[in-house]
């Protein structure tokens, strides 16, 4: 039996975020940053550092999309408090083309994760099997319109063998 | 199975962004008076003022230096 990948008992409960006292997370006290120009400002202060390129390059080598290390990034981030939500949303594109910058310049082969569909290129299991039986279709198709010549031949030596035949 | 990822649609928009603006040339400058107020209009006409935009030229400035890298 095939296992299920929905893990929906992971999901917080109904309520779970009034669990807390209001302003004890850091997500919802006012953020440290509040501009788009100064989280960039702190983002790209953050990168141009040695050790987090080098992390990043151990990372991106692992074949972890890069996509998927700026969603993880910003939303560390927000849960720090460090920025809200909206901020992040909008700082993630140059978060991922910075990493694919740092990436690019070290000559790393690393994987974007902005492809709309990864498996585009896959050939589909049932695509083969389609044109399997479409082609077994046409062999069918090719037998049936040889045997008729075959009895269209047999015919006109039947005719032959008629009272009214001519003689030959 | 892949989760939603809003870098995805982000980055995508940004990115039609970045080409658009590529393609649109640049007015040539004309020389005004002193009091002329330009510069704000010149900023206004752009978008900066908008903080996308500013992320916009933030990106295009790390897009131009990869394809520069990349050598396309």
């Amino acid at each position: 039996m095939a296992r299920s990948t929905d893990y929906s008992f992971d999901a917080p409960i109904p309520g779970m975020s009034l669990t807390a006292e209001f302003a004890a997370r850091p997500w919802q006290s006012p953020p440290e940053i509040a501009s788009v120009d100064d989280a960039i400002e702190y983002y790209l202060e953050r990168m141009s550092n040695d050790d987090f390129a080098d992390q990043l390059i151990d990372v991106m080598e692992m074949g972890v999309p890069v996509a998927d290390i700026a969603n993880t990034l910003q939303l560390g981030a927000v849960m720090e408090g460090v920025h809200t939500i909206d901020v992040g949303i909008l700082v993630m594109p140059l978060l991922a083309e910075m990493m694919m910058l740092i990436g690019d310049s070290a000559g790393v082969e690393y994987d974007s994760g902005l492809e709309d569909n990864p498996d585009k290129d896959r050939v589909r299991r049932s695509l083969v099997e389609k044109t399997l039986r479409k082609l077994e279709n046409m062999d069918s198709v090719k037998k049936n319109d040889e045997t008729p010549d075959e009895e269209e031949e047999q015919e006109t030596q039947e005719s032959s063998t008629g009272l009214m035949a001519r003689r030959q | 199975m892949r989760t939603y990822n809003p870098v995805l649609s982000t980055y995508k928009t940004i990115s039609k962004q970045v080409e658009e603006m590529s393609h649109v040339k640049e007015p040539k400058k004309t020389l005004g008076g002193l009091l002329s107020p330009r510069r704000v209009e010149e900023k206004k006409e752009k978008g900066m003022d908008s903080p996308a935009m500013r992320v916009t030229s933030h990106f295009k400035i790390l897009r131009d230096k990869r394809n520069e890298i990349n050598g396309s």
